[in-house]
């Protein structure tokens, strides 16, 4: 083996809902391993600034903004993608929508009721968590099997591997992206394409100056088993391992980055098992 | 250009079961991403392969043979390497045993054996180093699992069982040690070639496989190299699979 294996020299990757927090740290790691990066959301003026940042990293990078729940207007950013850079390597798919009621984004994440539900509001949160995640998919995949050589990694949510109280929607989208995840990694296993899913836990989403707040802290940090949320950079040594030749042999993985918090039991910490007794 | 979080210079990993194919892979892979090895195996398991792929990489290695599932012999096998290095910051729990035998000709000499080797010496091994990573208030353990710890093999049931248990460790430890500041991770491979070099392309496996292919033994020393890297303590109580798409498949 070699450490080379790690590196994304050469790669061209694209990481979408790349204008700020878990996006956008992704795609700084990605261009601190080497990768030329091309960031996607529908706010040109963020992209812009973010390509900025990454291009001092020493790589290339390009803000292309879409509306990612229109099949052509994929197909057209990953066209544009392959002619201006030379192909596409990585896909990182992380764009997705919280709802609150009504269809409102960028809310607490509580929809509505589910007997309230409105079509609109069902399919806006399928379209653009879900379908951006295979029309983006399908489009880089072209490319990808062409040249027998492709990472796809979908960004669901621990909300599409667990139950969540307050949004239906999002967790079906997100469950939907990790079974949809899966299947392609059957059916591309012989292409040299490997699609795995990380699903992070509580990270700050809104902004990232939220990381360091406090309150913010100890509030999701509780429940956690190291006792604090994540930090969006945590997420680098993942996406960039997945993207990378060092991940050949592992495909269809869904991996919860959530400092142990699915793993713990849901009891307050120090709670002793009711039932146990004494060893003596 | 390489993430610095994988590099591990200076840094020192203690890897059991070091004498076999995959303790080989970790400890080289280990050495080349920049860590010191102490690389420990059963009496008379030699260790020579893992000194000359430590080191070809440059770095020091320091070897031990003792009993694996004793408590006071793995105390001395850890304070030996902490003697030598001061520090042990990654513990690779990678001793482990398979048998292949219907369950109901399996004596309980060999059930426990299959115990004692997969489970008594991680759980050792653990207890040992944990304590001293508990001290510094930071470590990384990787355990090497299998997917057999997640699926049923015929005639595996001692292996399937002991390495659900390890993977079930890995999740409880996460849990116990995440306030120390301690992450713990296992690797879980599927269906590897029988050396570094060889591929068997009439294996009946290879069809099962959706790569059409084994993994190999380099594989998962990169693997390990990432569960093992810093900057991402976030990342924790996991089993992350190679499978070449195994599990993921119906």
């Amino acid at each position: 083996m070699s450490l080379q294996d790690f590196s994304l020299d050469g790669k061209v990757a694209v990481v979408t809902g790349a204008s700020r927090g878990l996006g956008k740290a992704m795609s700084i790691a990605l261009g601190r391993a080497g990768a030329d990066v091309i960031v996607v959301s529908r706010s040109q003026e963020q992209l812009d600034k973010v390509a900025a940042e990454i291009r001092e990293l020493g790589v290339r990078s390009l803000g292309i903004a879409a509306d990612l729940t229109d099949s052509k207007q994929v197909d057209r950013m990953i066209k544009q993608t392959v002619d201006e850079f030379g192909g596409i390597h990585i896909l990182v798919n992380n764009a997705g929508i919280v709802q609150s009621p009504g269809g409102k984004t960028d809310s607490d994440g509580n929809e509505s009721p589910a007997v309230d539900i409105s079509d609109e509001e069902w399919h806006l949160g399928m379209d653009t968590n879900l379908s951006s995640c295979f029309y983006c998919s399908r489009a880089a995949a072209r490319y990808m099997i062409k040249q027998k050589w492709g990472r796809i990694i979908n960004i669901t949510s621990v909300a599409g591997v667990r139950g969540t109280r307050g949004s239906p929607i999002y967790s079906a989208a997100k469950g939907g992206m990790v079974m949809l995840s899966k299947a392609l990694a059957q059916q591309w296993a012989q292409d040299g394409i490997t699609v795995n899913i990380i699903a992070p836990g509580s990270f700050p989403w809104r902004d990232l100056e939220d990381a360091t707040n406090a309150d913010f802290a100890n509030l999701r940090g509780s429940r956690i088993p190291i006792k604090r949320p994540g930090d969006p950079k945590e997420l680098g040594p993942i996406v960039v391992f997945l993207s990378s030749e060092a991940s050949s042999y592992t495909t269809g993985e869904l991996i919860v980055v959530d400092g142990g918090a699915l793993e713990a039991a849901a009891a307050p910490a120090g709670y002793i098992f009711p039932g146990i007794h004494t060893i003596n | 250009m390489i993430l610095e979080e994988f590099l591990l210079n200076g840094q020192t990993a203690l890897v059991t079961g070091a004498d076999s194919l995959s303790g080989n892979a970790i400890v080289s892979a280990l050495a080349e991403a920049g860590a010191n090895i102490i690389a420990v195996a059963n009496p008379n398991s030699p260790l020579d392969t893992a000194r000359k792929l430590v080191t070809q990489h440059g770095k020091k290695i320091l070897t031990i043979n003792g009993n694996l599932q004793d408590e006071e012999s793995v105390k001395e096998i850890v304070n030996k390497g902490l003697n030598q290095f001061s520090n042990i910051d990654i513990l690779v729990n990678n001793e482990q045993i398979a048998f292949s035998k219907p369950l109901i000709e399996i004596s309980p000499d060999e059930w426990r054996k299959a115990i004692d080797i997969n489970l008594l010496t991680t759980f050792l091994f653990s207890k040992t180093v944990g304590a001293h990573m508990i001290k510094l208030q930071k470590g990384k353990v990787v355990n090497i699992a299998s997917g057999m710890g997640d699926r049923g093999l015929e005639n595996s049931s001692s292996y399937s069982t002991t390495m659900a248990g390890i993977m079930q460790m890995t999740s409880a430890l996460s849990v116990e040690w995440g306030k120390y500041g301690i992450k713990v991770n296992a690797a879980g491979p599927v269906w590897f070639n029988n050396g570094e070099d060889i591929e068997d392309l009439s294996d009946p496996v290879l069809r099962y496989i959706p790569m059409r292919r084994k993994g190999n033994w380099h594989e998962l020393g990169r693997m390990v190299i990432f569960l093992a890297c810093d900057g991402s303590h976030f990342l924790t109580g996991k089993t992350l699979f190679l499978d070449g798409g195994v599990l993921s498949h119906a």
